[in-house]
């Protein structure tokens, strides 16, 4: 398909998403309500399914923004924005805040549980970093494998903190470990966009660079792309965007592989039509992803019950995981020198 | 105006590869690098490129440092041509030719008409013209070979280093790249060449450079080279060297 028709038709997907996703929940909410006169309906359009939605788009468009670069830096279809420990990092933030009840209002607005989410997340992407760096050339098998086993040591930490729990609190974690877009609401929204822009504006500015380093790290220091620092920058910036949307939602898994890589199939490989497309793509399934989440059981039995939207990404996931496994064409694998 | 090696030392992965290797390279100098496997022929392409660090001695560009020059700068100057192609298979060969203008772009820009013009151009003088829509994936070894030749020249550089450019090329292919790079030296472009086919090296003529663990063995012109007493000394075998009635050059072949 040629990458502008691609473009366009997301962005008209994009518009429909918009447009439809909010209107659909247990209170079915027409648009008549939504404009017309002041109602219990237009309360929950606009100040629950609207930051609902807003914020499905923008972890979709991040995440999906974030597995490009990951795919192109370490020039691997299996990396993706949590494979370097961030998400083990902002979950063992987030279990440390529940487990010792830091879980209030730091200066009046920030949530301490997201401010402590982050951090993790931060000190994670900086380790991973810098146990790269020890190595002496920071190669990104290297980096890869730091992220691994920062992942692990996470995780044995999470569990204990969950063990040592009441149960309350130890089911407030697993809660948490699932992913959710709809926690944080409009101010979750606001205080992740600039994360989200800045990091957008840097990432678009390396495109040609992303290409060329999916050349191959000779390839593209012979164009002249500074590989080391391209690469810190590029690592950086997906890190701290992908960060800061697991402070607000949690883990929320394979949006970063899956979005990437049908894009890439559609539209191509060159950055300049690939990170729009993933963008928009993202900021389209992620929302669907918790519509069918949210309503899924309300469906199926009449249950209120909503799922967490981690696990629907995680289920189709896993499925594409196993289909790229079996399908892949040749073209669609990378070669890790 | 040239390309220098001053008694570089190069390691890799903890082995020193080079060992006071000097050599330099005048603008609008044709020179080929031959030697047994493993004797350093790619580490001294890949330190003139600015792409390995030297461990000892300098590489210098116009007399200056390569360390000193940015990646971008050093792109505008010297193209290198890998041996093989390792990156994403999925890239069409248009692609890949519009990436090598970086050097030549600002970050954000799109293509310009001087690009353009100098992407038909070089796809034209490689015989890429009918391959432009192809993935990498799709092509040969040897038409992948033609793109990165092209995808150099599309850099527009002065120094052109090309690593084994006719491995896997066919006999009309060789025939149109020593043709191509006979017709770049006479732009005033330089080329050094790794070539494992010493009639290549000879057909390319002009300077040769044979290494031998690490060392320069031999510097000179190739028609002094192509005797039996040098080409054993570098490889280590005996060559059978044909006089071939009507053609300028000597031919070799190794003893088997």
């Amino acid at each position: 398909m040629a990458a502008r028709t691609l473009l366009l038709l997301l962005a008209l997907l994009l518009m429909l998403t918009l447009a439809l996703a909010p209107l659909v929940g247990e209170a079915s909410i027409r648009w008549r309500d939504v404009f017309g006169a002041p109602s219990l309906a237009s309360r929950l359009f606009w100040e629950f399914r609207v930051p609902r939605v807003g914020m499905a788009c923008l972890a979709g468009a991040a995440l999906a923004l974030a597995g490009c670069v990951f795919q192109s830096v370490f020039r691997n279809p299996l990396a993706e924005p949590f494979t370097l420990g961030v998400a083990s990092g902002a979950s063992l933030g987030a279990a440390i805040g529940l487990h010792f009840g830091w879980t209030g209002i730091w200066l009046g607005v920030f949530p301490a549980l997201t401010g402590l989410a982050f951090a993790g997340a931060v000190a994670s992407v900086v380790i991973v970093w810098s146990i790269s760096r020890l190595r002496g050339s920071g190669s990104v098998t290297t980096l890869l494998l730091a992220g691994v086993a920062i992942g692990f040591v996470c995780a044995a930490m999470i569990l204990l903190l969950e063990f040592l729990s009441a149960r309350p609190v130890t089911n407030e974690i697993v809660r948490w470990l699932m992913g959710s877009v709809d926690r944080t609401g409009i101010d979750g929204l606001r205080q992740t966009i600039p994360f989200v822009a800045v990091a957008a504006a840097i990432i678009w500015y390396l495109h040609k660079s992303l290409d060329l380093l999916m050349m191959g790290e000779f390839v593209a220091a012979g164009r002249g792309v500074d590989v080391r620092r391209t690469r810190a920058v590029a690592y950086f910036t997906a890190s701290l965007m992908t960060a800061a949307i697991a402070a607000q939602c949690g883990p929320i898994a394979f949006v970063g592989l899956l979005v990437p890589h049908m894009m890439r199939g559609l539209g191509g490989p060159t950055h300049r039509h690939l990170l729009p497309a993933a963008a928009l793509a993202g900021a389209i399934f992620l929302p669907w992803c918790d519509v069918l989440a949210g309503n899924v059981l309300r469906w199926r039995s009449g249950s209120a019950l909503q799922i967490p939207v981690g696990v629907v990404t995680n289920f189709v996931g896993g499925l594409f995981f196993i289909y790229l496994l079996i399908a892949r064409r040749e073209d669609s694998v990378f070669v890790q020198s | 105006m040239s390309l220098v090696a001053q008694n570089i030392e190069v390691r890799r992965t903890a082995r020193t590869v080079l060992r006071d290797v000097s050599l330099r390279l005048a603008e609008g100098e044709c020179a080929c690098i031959v030697g047994p496997n493993g004797a350093g022929k790619s580490t001294l392409m890949l330190a003139l490129a600015g792409l390995l660090p030297t461990a000892a001695g300098r590489a210098l560009l116009d007399d200056r440092p390569l360390s000193r020059w940015s990646r971008r700068e050093i792109a505008r100057h010297v193209a290198y041509v890998p041996q093989q192609y390792e990156g994403y298979p999925g890239f069409r060969v248009r692609e890949v030719l519009a990436a090598a203008r970086f050097a030549h772009q600002h970050p954000l820009a799109t293509h310009g008409r001087r690009d353009e013009q100098v992407i038909a151009e070089q796809s034209a003088a490689c015989e890429l013209t009918d391959l432009i829509e192809r993935t990498i994936g799709t092509l040969s070894t040897g038409e992948r070979q033609k793109v990165w030749l092209a995808a150099a020249l599309v850099q527009e550089p002065r120094y052109l280093l090309l690593d084994e450019p006719t491995a896997a090329l066919d006999a009309k292919y060789v025939a149109l790249l020593v043709r191509l790079l006979r017709e770049q030296q006479s732009r005033g472009r330089s080329i050094l060449a790794i070539c494992h086919d010493l009639n290549v090296a000879a057909a390319l003529g002009g300077r040769l450079v044979a290494l031998r663990s690490g060392r320069v063995a031999f510097d000179g012109p190739i028609e002094q080279f192509l005797d039996a007493g040098h080409l054993s000394g570098v490889f280590g075998v005996a060559f059978h060297i044909c006089e071939v009635p009507g053609a300028a050059r000597r031919f070799v072949f190794p003893e088997c």
